[in-house]
């Protein structure tokens, strides 16, 4: 031993390390087997797929896989949004799969927020989850005490299943609205009836263009391209927003408004086009209700002046620019997502539909209201479509409640529906909620301490709940005050069907890489979930979950497709895109609205049914 | 000896949970001198296992991610050795998996006829597996007489591929225990283990190159004269300095 006490010498650990060779035979590695997708070594496999993050342009994407590791992605040419070009996040979509920081294993911590973390198998997860949600439909009657906060932040099939595995287990309590959309896509349901836009690829029509509380060079670059095609054609720019952004460098007009009073610029603007009468008098009377009550209302209340006076833009400008979006055609307004998040702002965008409407600017190429449109994303209707089990309780249905949008007839059938939520108030309704508590939160594709400022109290309701379950890509806040954590799937691997909510454009997301470590998709903790609680409980989870994950994930697009209302074909599952939208069409060209008159409606019975103004009229700004 | 603290040491860092934790530093005991042997009982192995995640495994950002393309990704793109320079080492934050370097060790693997089971699961290029691999490239190396006829001169014989990847884990272990044991607070099987690896592997790399050095002249020599055989390892061993008698060593 002497010689070892002064270090191992060479020699030593030759011999050593060719004489004890039988002592281990552990099976680590295996033989390797030739086959002939590892053994291409030079060639790429090429698939295509969307790009993971949320975002205006979602854009399609060419994976190139090289030896079962994605080696780079480019923009797909087929696509004539994306025009095979990327942003700097697209093309370093990389970083999310493959880093090093990436959830790996299902694991539990001892004690929330401790940090003591061990690793488990996805059989003792999911089969201490399966008993926690028994232990709560017995003691409540009903799993109203289990809440799904998720997010809409992939438009994509799959990531609807967290939504469809609540279903299948009963009516629960879900966190509701997206925090980034509501005053907009109401807006437009009182308006329009739904929420549909122009295809952004007939921008280059458009002569007067208006960015309203947009920023396209940043968020939004693919249409930026076509607001350039536009400009070179001689359209007028002009951007509305309370910071000077990329997009108002770019613009022939750039007007500053006050945070929080677009709507009143509106008013003012619309004040002006009514005294030119430089108005649309044929769509106004044939295809409009309440043009006479907004007319006299804005004769009385709402004058230039007073408009430049709260929005801090000097009425000279607000005339010359009505006057110009008036006289011009067509004209269209993009309306940002920067006006989302206040309270009252449903009246404001209202007020920029009216704006339109007045001109006429409606179910033509190059002009139109656009938000978003909301035709391709109904495929997570069909991804959603599941029975509870029998029996199930929940919240009894009120009369004449619609319920929540994807589940309105399902829920009249059985006379219980979900307990919603406010999504932007997590902490409260958790503290809040009563009868039964909620005792268990499951939270996929979102961040509730991102969510809300008052992180304190974000802490304290996360204390007061029974099990947290956290499905994430990385570690942030919620998985910190975490019971549970399971790694989730990125993009590329797992299939799915993405959407974008701004352009028509639909792709298959191919599954070009295995998941890494034990990541699973939504979809198979579904059906891995299912198959414990059936297990414990047969018919207690509704989700199919003897099915393999492939057929799941067929019959979920399938269903998806003919949500999406035949306006594309199945033959695009083998070219991997198509645009869901016919070539030259615009939406509402037949000037028929899905509004209760089937008109446009300047007034509307509904907006004021749901506590709000009839019409668009001014509302002071609130923030809270 | 050194094959069973190289397995320990594998295990060890393949370990799922406490209990494997446990079970691999035992047997890591088991293959050390023993000055160095420390079989205390009182080690409380959640503790451990919670700083082994910390450290890791994750959920959270781990400080010494157990994969070589981390750390050799500065190497390879001629970034600067933050672990040498700074006080407390860091790795290359860009760094990914899955890269070049992950694939050069499957190449690795693959010429030695073995592969990394469900293949892009879980990176090749994990501690856990290149140790295995150079555990496996060990273990196929010759000890007895082999006819020149059997092996193409050139071909890449075990001995080269053991040599190959312990240089290589010899590039990248010194930074990634650094790194691992600037944590303060670790419990002593994870400072022994790291500790263990880092002196383990430079010697191991060191040893390997040098027998196939020698080797490799007499292969030279012995593969330009058609009908010969191989010398056998032992006479090889022989050749070396500060060689003890065979019998000693077939003890082990």
């Amino acid at each position: 031993m002497t010689e070892n006490s002064r270090g191992p010498s060479r020699s030593n650990v030759i011999d050593d390390l060719l004489f004890s060779k039988k002592l281990f035979s552990m099976p680590f590695l295996t033989p390797y087997v030739k086959n002939c997708e590892t053994s291409d070594a030079l060639n790429f496999k090429v698939c295509h797929s969307a790009c993971p993050h949320a975002c205006y342009d979602s854009c399609s994407l060419k994976t190139f896989v090289r030896d079962g590791a994605i080696q780079f992605v480019e923009g797909a040419l087929e696509s004539s949004f994306t025009k095979g070009g990327l942003c700097v996040k697209g093309y370093n979509a990389l970083q999310n799969v493959y880093h090093p920081d990436r959830i790996k294993y299902p694991m539990i911590q001892d004690g929330r927020g401790s940090g003591h973390w061990r690793r488990a198998t996805w059989d003792d997860v999911m089969d201490r989850i399966a008993r926690k949600i028994l232990e709560m439909g017995e003691k409540d009657g009903s799993l109203l005490g289990l809440a799904l906060a998720r997010d809409s932040s992939q438009f994509g099939v799959s990531s609807f299943a967290a939504q469809s595995m609540m279903r299948s287990l009963g009516y629960t309590s879900r966190f509701v609205e997206h925090p980034l959309q509501p005053a907009a896509a109401t807006a437009q349901v009182y308006d329009f009836g739904d929420v549909r836009c122009n295809d952004p690829e007939d921008l280059p029509n458009a002569r007067y263009i208006i960015l309203w509380g947009a920023n396209p060079a940043v968020h939004s670059l693919h249409s930026l391209h076509f607001i350039s095609e536009a400009r070179r054609q001689g359209a007028v720019v002009v951007t509305v927003d309370s910071s000077y952004t990329e997009s108002a460098a770019q613009s022939d007009v750039y007007l500053q408004v006050r945070p929080g009073m677009d709507g009143t610029l509106a008013l003012g603007m619309a004040r002006h086009i009514l005294d030119q009468t430089m108005l649309d008098h044929d769509f106004l009377s044939e295809h409009c209700l309440g043009f006479e009550q907004f007319s006299s209302y804005l004769r009385s209340e709402i004058s230039v002046e007073w408009a430049a006076r709260e929005c801090g833009i000097p009425a000279q400008d607000i005339r010359a620019v009505a006057e110009q979006f008036a006289s011009t055609r067509p004209a269209t307004i993009w309306i940002g997502y920067d006006m989302q998040r206040r309270l009252n702002n449903v009246s404001g965008i209202r007020a920029l539909d009216a704006l339109i409407a007045m001109t006429g600017n409606v179910g033509c190429l190059g002009g139109g209201a656009r938000f978003g449109q909301y035709l391709t994303k109904s495929i997570s209707a069909g991804a959603l479509e599941i029975d509870p089990p029998q029996g199930s309780l929940g919240r009894p249905l009120e009369h004449d409640e619609s319920g929540p949008v994807f589940f309105a007839d399902r829920d009249a059938a059985f006379g219980f529906t979900d307990r919603q939520l406010d999504i932007a108030k997590i902490a409260r309704s958790i503290l809040e909620t009563q009868n039964p508590p909620v005792r268990m939160l499951w939270v996929a594709h979102c961040d509730p301490f991102l969510y809300d400022i008052a992180w304190e109290r974000t802490r304290k309701a996360f204390e007061s709940l029974e099990l947290v379950v956290a499905v994430e890509q990385f570690f942030n806040q919620t998985v910190h005050h975490a019971d549970i954590v399971l790694p989730a799937t990125t993009r590329f691997e797992e299939w799915s069907l993405n959407v974008s909510c701004w352009h028509y454009w639909v792709n298959i997301s191919e599954r070009a890489v295995p998941p890494l470590h034990e990541a699973k998709c939504d979809l198979e903790i579904a059906s891995l979930l299912s198959r414990h609680m059936n297990k414990l409980s047969p018919g207690s989870c509704t989700f199919p979950w003897s099915e393999d994950l492939e057929s799941l994930i067929e019959t979920q697009m399938e269903k998806s497709i003919k949500c999406m209302g035949g306006s594309i074909n199945e033959d695009f599952l083998c070219t991997g895109l198509a645009k869901a939208m016919p070539k030259g069409g615009a939406p509402w060209a037949d000037l028929r609205f899905t509004t209760p008159s089937g008109l446009y409606e300047f007034y509307s019975e509904r907006c004021a049914a749901s506590g709000n103004q009839a019409l668009p009229v001014y509302m002071p700004p609130s923030l809270s | 000896m050194t094959i069973a603290l190289l397995s320990a040491l594998r295990d060890f860092f393949a370990a799922c949970d406490a209990h494997s934790l446990r079970h691999a530093w035992e047997n890591m005991q088991r293959s050390l001198p023993e000055q160095f042997v420390n079989l205390s009982e009182d080690i409380d192995w959640k503790v451990v296992e919670y700083a082994f995640n910390y450290l890791f495994v994750g959920p959270t950002a781990v400080p010494a991610p157990p994969y070589a393309s981390i750390w050799l990704a500065k190497q390879r793109h001629g970034l600067a050795d933050g672990w040498i320079e700074s006080s407390k080492p860091v790795r290359n934050r860009g760094a990914l998996l899955m890269t070049e370097d992950t694939m050069d060790v499957r190449e690795l693997y693959r010429k030695l006829g073995y592969a990394v089971p469900e293949q892009g699961c879980l990176p090749d290029d994990h501690l856990a597996y290149e140790l295995d691999g150079l555990i496996k490239a060990v273990s196929a190396m010759p000890l007895g007489l082999v006819p020149a006829s059997s092996r193409r001169r050139n071909k890449l014989l075990p001995e080269i591929l053991a040599v190959d990847l312990a240089r290589r884990l010899s590039k990248w272990i010194p930074a990634f225990c650094a790194r691992a044991l600037a944590e303060p607070g670790l419990p002593h099987p994870i400072v022994q283990a790291l500790t263990m690896l880092g002196q383990i592997i430079p010697v191991v790399a060191e040893a390997l190159s040098g027998f196939v050095y020698e080797n490799r002249q007499n292969i030279d020599h012995l593969a330009s004269e058609s009908g010969r055989f191989y010398r056998r390892a032992a006479d090889v061993r022989s050749s070396l300095p500060n060689r003890k008698e065979p019998e000693n060593k077939d003890s082990h």
